[in-house]
């Protein structure tokens, strides 16, 4: 990503976002979208290794931590971590397998569902959890993966109009 | 020359990330809080009028049943005020003469909602007063329950400048100490990351049941007593079998909820 595309339609484009969300919050209940993590996993494949990718995923695990009540650098670096990931992973396998950014996508959202449960179990005293509540969290859990792996379908479509990257 | 590119991403990585962990300690918050603010301020306004719309337009239909219902709830609510006033008369008296007054007031702050994060895992709210109003970390946060009266709806976490962070009693870090209004049974209610909380250590003879409603027993040093919390939809017995556990419904409705009192008090022993 090139400064001129950071500024003039990366930035513009999680402006946007951050606004809709935040209408969207104050109307209806909203548990199961996680807009900057979708965001930041549609756009790792698109991203050129470089500073302003980093900035970018960066700013938006800033902006995904300030969402709840989480430390900054946990989602930062989950982001920067994955858009490595999927470099090193694709110089691996010299060339892009058909379903591969599926099958990466579904990694990544399996390790940040690990990640929030983590974060999640840490802040919970373990002794108040019955049947009932594990059954919640696992379907809240998989609810979770299945709407924001839509959305990072959704937002790829949005991203490669907006960063005129070709597939 | 390839281990060598791969070296620096590493480096660039980790310069990142400890830039990162280091910014947390450093008060960034509360410049990104100043930043944003202006933007909560907007998509509550909007967030406001749309729901507004909705309420107004949308749902006129229910409105009719609605006045029915709340006209013959308000005839018995009639009749068990004149029971009330009476009792009040009685308590007074009784007040004076073993000169006991429970009755302890707070300075209020009246703050906006402008933002609410919340997904399966965590349950936030962004209010527009913070430390310039006095408002500080662990204060309770309260709201107006529609026809019931004060209801707790969380506790302060993050206290800045111009704005705080409020956790919802149902975020998985909360607790705080009740009782049953009928009963008087005491017990500690937790909040899980779900709509319900739990009650949990409500003695084995306890006789609440469905339907009976939570409040704040003050005997934690931090809520008032008498903030109403919820209504409990269901009681089992702990597995462990000491105790009783209960399921209860929180009586604030957080999706209808726009401005939210901060009750300035500091926990009365150091926790």
């Amino acid at each position: 990503m090139s400064l001129r595309t950071f500024i003039l339609k990366f930035l513009p484009l999680v402006f946007v976002l951050f606004f809709v969300k935040g209408v969207l919050s104050q109307v209806i209940a909203l548990p199961l979208v996680d807009i900057y993590s979708a965001l930041a996993l549609s756009s790792v494949p698109l991203l050129n290794l470089n500073l302003w990718a980093f900035i970018s995923l960066a700013l938006l695990g800033i902006l995904r931590s300030f969402d709840g009540y989480y430390p900054y650098f946990i989602f930062s670096t989950y982001y920067i971590g994955l858009l490595l990931a999927w470099h090193h992973s694709k110089r691996i396998f010299q060339q892009e397998w058909r379903y591969y950014r599926a099958f990466f996508w579904s990694l990544s959202l399996l390790l940040l569902l690990l990640l929030e449960v983590l974060i999640f179990f840490k802040r919970l005293l373990l002794f108040n959890l019955t049947y009932l509540f594990w059954f919640d969290l696992i379907t809240e859990s998989i609810l979770y993966a299945l709407v924001n792996l839509l959305f990072v379908y959704g937002l790829t479509l949005l991203l490669k109009r907006v960063l005129e990257v070709e597939s | 020359m390839k281990m060598r590119r791969v070296v620096l991403w590493l480096a660039l990585f980790f310069l990142f990330t400890g830039g990162l962990y280091v910014l947390q300690y450093l008060p960034i918050d509360s410049f990104f809080g100043y930043l944003l603010k202006p933007l909560w301020r907007a998509e509550a306004h909007l967030g406001e009028r749309l729901r507004a719309f909705f309420q107004s337009y949308l749902l006129l239909t229910q409105v009719q049943g609605e006045n029915r219902a709340l006209k013959e709830k308000l005839l018995a609510l009639e009749q068990e005020l004149t029971y009330y006033k009476e009792r009040e008369v009685l308590y007074q008296r009784l007040e004076a003469l073993y000169q006991i007054n429970f009755e302890t007031k707070f300075p209020q702050v009246v703050a906006k909602i402008i933002y609410k994060g919340i997904d399966p895992y965590s349950e936030v709210l962004v209010i527009d007063k913070g430390s310039r109003e006095g408002l500080l970390p662990q204060m309770p946060v309260l709201a107006y329950v529609q026809g019931m009266g004060v209801g707790l709806v969380g506790q302060v976490v993050e206290v800045y400048r111009s704005w705080s962070k409020v956790i919802l009693l149902t975020d998985p870090s909360f607790a705080v100490d009740v009782k049953i209004l009928r009963t008087q049974d005491r017990a500690i209610l937790k909040g899980k990351g779900e709509p319900t909380v739990t009650l949990e250590f409500l003695p084995l003879y306890s006789q609440a049941q469905q339907g009976d409603r939570v409040i704040t027993s003050g005997q934690d040093l931090l809520f008032p007593q008498g903030l109403l919390v919820g209504e409990i939809l269901e009681i089992k017995k702990d597995p462990q079998g000491l105790f009783k556990r209960a399921e209860v419904k929180p009586l604030i409705d957080i999706y209808n909820l726009d401005f939210v009192v901060v009750l300035l008090k500091i926990p009365e022993v150091s926790l």
